[in-house]
């Protein structure tokens, strides 16, 4: 009986939750470990590693000169225009034009992106990468989004010849305001 | 084992084992209904009910955003409050925010698209974060020293009871059957 005592009271202790260790745990904080860097001190609710740098590319820019940014770690901000529904492994990030987004890939189980961060704001870090697209492949994609957001398929826009993604490591998400 | 010392670890083992189970069955429940649901996520979204329904709100001006968004809301008598904000996407597709994740994509030139509205499944989205470990930070170590009670409960249970029905007895055949399941379908796939 000692003993599960003693386990009951590890549990408990374990229970208390300090937010403060990891920022996922408290969405409205908006304190990062400033011991990281200055860029960690993004207002807003942190997902995975903190942020690094202390710039951000525009998506246009990067969208334009997609060659010069592949393999490079960037960080970028911009309106959530989508979220993986199912699994919470990516997000669409708008550029400042019509038609321009950059897809934010996390690992699957590493970090979850909130389905309710679309129509918000996101500051993201990762890696740039360009990925070419068969017509089947892009037809695939699309059919895969549609049916993982239960929705139908969009057959309003063209299919993409390739796609930029984002190998994410971290974000912060915010308010548009 | 046997004698005094023998009969006293059994006991002890039995009791153990009780006064876990009691402590872990609820979020042993939890977990077990989480895995059902996350095992089927091809088949449907086990953390989130979408509901999506077609929409014809005729042609909108797309000179002023603000403005679509405007007729957007008043033409699906939306609340204001469930708005988060609004995009055009591309020239074929308008989007207005909702709450939870939810919006409306409609292609201007047409106003024809689609409303659709989320909401959290209730009980399951928290059992989904526990068991996923959504949650991150010291949860994983709460999981961790869970996941060490089911193991103990695990090999603890198999030395619980002696004789016919005992580990050496109908016990082991049942073990090895248990065993054999997961290696036949590591084999065959």
């Amino acid at each position: 009986m000692l003993t599960l005592i003693s386990l009951a009271l590890l549990l408990a202790g374990c229970g208390e939750t300090d937010s403060s260790l990891n920022p996922s745990l408290n969405p409205s904080s908006s304190a990062l470990p400033s011991a990281v860097a200055p860029a960690a001190a993004v207002p807003g609710e942190a997902y995975g590693e903190p942020l690094t740098l202390s710039e951000s590319t525009s998506v246009t820019a990067l969208l334009a000169d997609i060659d010069r940014y592949d393999g490079q770690k960037v960080r970028v901000e911009g309106l959530v225009t989508e979220v993986c529904a199912k699994r919470g492994c990516w997000m669409s990030i708008a550029g400042d034009q019509p038609g321009q987004e950059l897809r934010f890939k996390v690992e699957d189980g590493v970090i979850t992106i909130p389905l309710a961060a679309k129509g918000r704001y996101a500051v993201a870090e990762g890696t740039c990468r360009k990925v070419e697209l068969s017509a089947e492949d892009a037809l695939a994609m699309r059919q895969h989004e549609a049916e993982e957001q239960g929705k139908p398929v969009d057959t309003t826009t063209p299919l993409p010849t390739f796609v930029v993604k984002l190998e994410g490591t971290g974000a912060v998400i915010r308010d548009r305001s | 084992m046997s004698g005094p010392s023998g009969s006293s670890w059994f006991r002890l083992n039995r009791n153990l084992h009780r006064d876990v189970g009691y402590l872990v069955c609820v979020l042993t429940v939890l977990y077990a209904i989480s895995g059902i649901a996350v095992n089927h996520i091809h088949d449907w979204n086990p953390n989130y009910s979408i509901q999506t329904r077609a929409v014809a709100l005729g042609p909108l001006d797309i000179a002023d955003l603000d403005l679509t968004e405007a007729r957007v809301v008043s033409a699906l008598e939306l609340e204001r409050e469930q708005v988060r904000g609004r995009h055009l996407v591309s020239a074929t597709q308008f989007k207005v925010f909702l709450d939870e994740g939810g919006e409306v994509a409609v292609d201007p030139a047409t106003g024809q698209g689609t409303l659709t509205l989320v909401s959290k499944r209730p009980g399951l989205f928290q059992a989904n974060a526990l068991h996923l470990n959504r949650l991150k930070g010291v949860w994983t170590w709460v999981a961790d020293l869970y996941a060490l009670l089911l193991l103990y409960l695990a090999v603890g249970g198999i030395f619980m009871l002696k004789g016919k029905t005992g580990l050496l007895g109908r016990g082991k055949w049942l073990v090895a059957a248990g065993a054999l399941v997961p290696v036949v379908f590591l084999v065959w796939s």
